[in-house]
């Protein structure tokens, strides 16, 4: 229960960064900067969000004597985004748009779809919601704590050209107090109370969103509806965000378990340096050209798009798609350990930063889709193979199949007929692309995954 | 008598200038792909280094999965100059001459066509074929094709 909520919780903040950054990637938007540039990207651009709320700032004011868990259910949640409201067996009511206030009822019993009051027009006065569609807004039940590496800069004043107060280091407890509205260009920001202010420290201040962990379980209290949602899988082309090749709430939970997933582990796994865009992650690559990729893989054509100010455009993948990727690069290498074997994995375009559509590609517009060589029968080689060539390994592309399809993989075209659970599809004689939905699977294998720096050795 | 000499050697020169046949020594012993070759180079970790490296590739097509780095020449051929030429399904043709030759700096044995930026040539919005030719003078050493297609 705790990871769901912290995922909810580090994903709806991150969307609220990500919504507020629009084209994110083309503006310098990445998580390694404490209130510097990742704010001054926001501040300059406030997007194309927009949000029925008028008031320049929310002022929350705190429960006098909250009760812990009452203050769960009465929280203020606002709509990450343009979400869908749902009936208790998945079908689309209507959809809130963003700001929209949400009152929590119910939960169901996977914990991934909650029933909220909703006051909008078109809209029923209650259905169902994606947790990664509510927002945390403050009340008291906004009990939060800093979670940064390093410091995290407190401002007397919303924006990275707010006056630097003192830097809150790890777990520094904090209560929101004030948030600015969604159409603010300050909407990342929020104004924090101090319990025990670090020395030098005033006990209130402005900090960047983003750096936010809930203490408690926003919501826990709810009461469990076991029969609501008992099997569905998000649809809107793998996400619940209502509009697609702009989506800024992509970035669900799994941005969590991914981070929980490889933190800790060096060079390519430190989650917080990896990019963020349009609600997917940049699989990690080292070297100047981008070709190394994490636990052993190769990415072959790196420069292709063009590199924007020297960083790669071909590899950003849904959080979950990136999850299951690493697991299964990190399986695959636990048979085949050798980089120098014809059967280390390589990999190629999956999405695009900015662009839904890029190299020509029709369906890499979100990051659930990869793209990966067959496997060879001799050693690696950066070269393209087609299943006709004599060095093909059929044997090792089945099985290569086989396993992504184990881990939840929905769509496999590869045209070597010879191939069991692959599709033919124009173009696809020199690689298999296959594709990850965001889906219970695949939820599923990503929570189970564990990093292993034996097998992984590091990458 | 020494006149007789002196236009002998005269037109015997005139000749090497004027027949451009006469010009190169290719040997015929060799085969396309031993005088051309495409190539990817790349960067690999090695015993925790990270290195660049290349290989060989035999050129195919030109699509997101089959792409090259650029053009490598035997450095035992002076003088050659690449011809990419594209003709793409709507009738459009683009061709160019590559000619700047510098050493490979990954492997002696080749000069690579300095230039001749692949990543730059092959940017079109529709399908076609694209034709490398490798030429010394009016003869054509090596031609190399393939497909040029969009994503999928």
């Amino acid at each position: 229960m705790k990871p769901l909520i912290r995922s909810l919780l580090s994903v709806t903040l991150f969307a609220t960064v990500a919504a507020a950054s629009g084209n994110a990637y083309a503006q310098g938007f990445f998580l390694d900067d404490l209130g510097g540039e990742t704010a001054a990207s926001i501040d300059s651009n406030p997007g194309t969000a927009v949000v029925a709320t008028p008031e320049d700032s929310i002022t929350v004011v705190p429960a006098a004597e909250p009760e812990p868990q009452q203050s769960t259910a009465s929280g203020q949640f606002v709509a990450t985004n343009n979400y869908s409201i749902r009936s208790s067996k998945g079908d689309r009511l209507c959809t809130v748009p963003k700001g929209t206030p949400l009152a929590p009822e119910q939960i169901n019993s996977e914990r991934d779809y909650v029933q909220v009051k909703v006051n909008h027009p078109g809209c029923p006065s209650d259905g169902w919601i994606s947790v990664n569609g509510l927002q945390p807004v403050g009340g008291s039940g906004a009990s939060m704590k800093v979670e940064v590496e390093g410091s995290l800069a407190l401002r007397e004043s919303p924006g990275s050209g707010g006056k630097f107060e003192c830097g809150l280091p790890p777990d520094t407890s904090v209560a929101i107090v004030e948030q600015k509205a969604a159409t603010d260009r300050h909407r990342a920001w929020v104004k924090v109370n101090l319990e025990n202010p670090p020395a030098n420290c005033p006990r209130e201040g402005w900090v960047h969103s983003e750096y936010l962990r809930a203490n408690d379980n926003l919501l826990a209290s709810l009461p469990v509806d076991a029969a609501a949602f008992t099997d569905i899988v998000a649809d809107d082309g793998g996400t619940e965000a209502g509009f697609g090749d702009t989506c800024t709430d992509c970035a669900n939970r799994n941005i969590q378990a991914l981070k929980d997933v490889v933190n800790g582990v060096t060079s390519l796994s430190n989650l917080d340096s990896w990019r963020k865009a349009r609600g997917m992650v940049q699989i990690p690559t080292r070297g100047s050209n981008g070709n190394i990729g994490p636990c052993g893989s190769f990415h072959y054509n790196p420069q292709s798009p063009a590199p924007v100010k020297g960083r790669l455009v071909d590899n950003y993948a849904n959080p979950t798609t990136a999850c299951v990727m690493n697991a299964m690069l990190q399986e695959w290498k636990s048979r085949y350990p050798s980089t120098s074997s014809g059967a280390r994995v390589q990999w190629g375009d999956i999405s695009h930063p900015t662009a839904s559509k890029f190299n020509g590609h029709k369906s890499h517009t979100e990051g659930h889709c990869i793209d990966f060589r067959p496997m060879r029968n001799d050693g690696f080689k950066d070269e393209a193979l087609t299943y006709q060539s004599g060095a093909y390994s059929r044997s090792r592309t089945q099985e290569f199949i086989d396993l992504a399809k184990s881990m939840g993989a929905n769509t496999v075209l590869f045209n070597d007929s010879k191939i069991d659970g692959a599709g033919w599809s124009g173009g696809h004689d020199n690689h298999m692309h296959i594709c990850f939905p965001d889906s219970r699977k695949t939820r599923g294998v990503c929570e189970n995954y564990k990093y292993d720096p034996n097998i992984c050795g590091g990458n | 008598m020494r006149y007789l000499i002196l236009m002998g050697l005269l037109l015997t020169s005139f000749n090497v200038i004027a027949n451009p046949k006469a010009r190169p020594a290719v040997s015929t012993a060799k085969s396309c792909a031993q005088w051309m070759s495409a190539f990817n180079k790349y960067e690999d970790e090695i015993d925790g280094d990270i290195v660049w490296r290349y290989n060989r590739v035999q050129v195919r097509n030109w699509d997101p999965n089959e792409q090259f780095s650029g053009i490598l020449m035997l450095k035992e051929l002076a003088g050659a100059v690449l011809v990419a030429e594209y003709r793409s399904k709507l009738g459009e043709v683009k061709t160019d001459r590559f000619d700047m030759l510098l050493p490979f700096e990954l492997d002696a044995r080749y000069k690579i066509f300095e230039n001749f930026k692949p990543l730059e040539f092959f940017r079109f919005e529709d399908s076609g074929v694209f034709t490398l030719r490798l030429m010394s003078g009016q003869d054509e050493i090596c031609k190399m094709s393939g497909n040029y297609r969009v994503g999928h």
